[in-house]
């Protein structure tokens, strides 16, 4: 069911990547759960890479509350925010959070 | 004797100038020549005709002097008539035909081709002073100043407010939606913004809180986060303690 990533994906994916050095990088497009959303249809449904869930599991959140690691994303995808890009659900952790979660 | 509305036409100007004098009456022009007997009975006809409709104009016309005239009308006979409204053609009569001349111009005089459905000689109504909400100018003009000290009034409206698509009874973005639940269901107190409602807001706030999405949970003034920290918090505990 997994389709190509679009050039949004790819773009998300590249950016944290070389950022962050995740442990893992999961992302999921969610954009047509929003299709029919009042402010996508102004859009026409959007471009189909309107809405993503990101799931980062990275050292580099050590020290750094949920929000500013929201920042830090945010800000390198400030890009795509400007354009097609609408909304990101995003859950950031690092690796000693995801252990003591497994336990 | 000739009545007012009558007159032998004696130019292409005259006539231009006749017709052009009131577009809105009826006209009857009457080709004719001296050399074709039926033309002499006619034209008393119409002169009859011309008494009997004082409002109509009545144009007789020669039609070998008055050649372009003739010609402008596709005038091959005489005697033959046109009745125009304006500049419009209403009918057209060839031969010396009374009745159907008589007929003719009787059904064009007595019925208007266009009844207005009102009539006023009042002035139009001046225009209310009072512009309409829908459609005042909307772009406040604000300096970017402005727009910060209005944003933070926004944000100090209440110990919770939250910056969503919508309101928490009709939300217009899945996320929106969540949060507000969210809220209800931690009996959390708040009031709202719907952004869509103003684009200012809109802009201002993702460049104030440095935060590019919404919903945008605001509490005592500061932004606390978007859905995901929101959820995150409701988890661990951590929104009751900065809400209280």
């Amino acid at each position: 069911m997994a389709s190509k990533p679009g050039p949004v994906e790819s773009s998300i994916r590249k950016k944290l990547t070389a950022l962050l050095e995740p442990t893992t990088i999961t992302i999921i497009n969610d954009s047509w759960k929003h299709r029919h959303h009042t402010a996508m249809q102004e859009q026409d449904g959007g471009n189909g890479e309107t809405h993503f869930s990101v799931q980062i599991v990275s050292n580099a959140f050590n020290g750094k509350t949920t929000m500013q690691r929201h920042r830090i994303i945010y800000s390198a995808l400030s890009e795509e925010l400007s354009q097609g890009l609408h909304a990101l659900s995003l859950k950031t952790k690092t690796e000693a959070e995801i252990a003591a979660e497994q336990k | 004797m000739s009545t007012s509305n009558f007159y032998e036409v004696q130019s292409t100007t005259q006539f231009q100038e006749l017709l052009a004098a009131d577009l809105s009456r009826v006209s009857l022009i009457n080709f004719w020549a001296p050399w074709a007997a039926p033309c002499a009975q006619m034209n008393k006809v119409v002169q009859e005709l011309a008494k009997k409709y004082p409002t109509t104009l009545v144009l007789q016309v020669e039609a070998e002097t008055q050649a372009d005239i003739a010609e402008s009308f596709d005038i091959e006979a005489v005697p033959s008539f046109i009745i125009l409204q304006g500049h419009t053609l209403l009918d057209r009569i060839s031969g010396a035909d009374a009745v159907a001349l008589t007929q003719s111009l009787a059904k064009h005089v007595s019925a208007p081709s266009y009844n207005p459905l009102s009539r006023t000689d009042k002035p139009p109504a001046t225009a209310s002073s009072i512009v309409p909400p829908a459609l005042q100018d909307n772009e406040k003009h604000e300096t970017e100043e402005q727009l910060e000290k209005r944003l933070r009034g926004l944000m100090n409206q209440s110990n919770v407010v939250l910056f969503m698509k919508g309101s928490p009874e009709t939300p217009k973005c899945g996320f929106s939606r969540k949060i507000s639940t969210l809220l209800k269901d931690q009996g959390i107190k708040f009031t709202h913004f719907d952004i869509l409602t103003d684009e200012s807001v809109r802009q201002g706030l993702k460049k104030l809180n440095d935060w590019p999405t919404f919903p945008q949970l605001i509490v005592k003034g500061e932004l606390v986060g978007g859905l995901d920290i929101v959820q995150e918090m409701a988890d661990n505990g951590e929104l009751a303690e900065v809400v209280a």
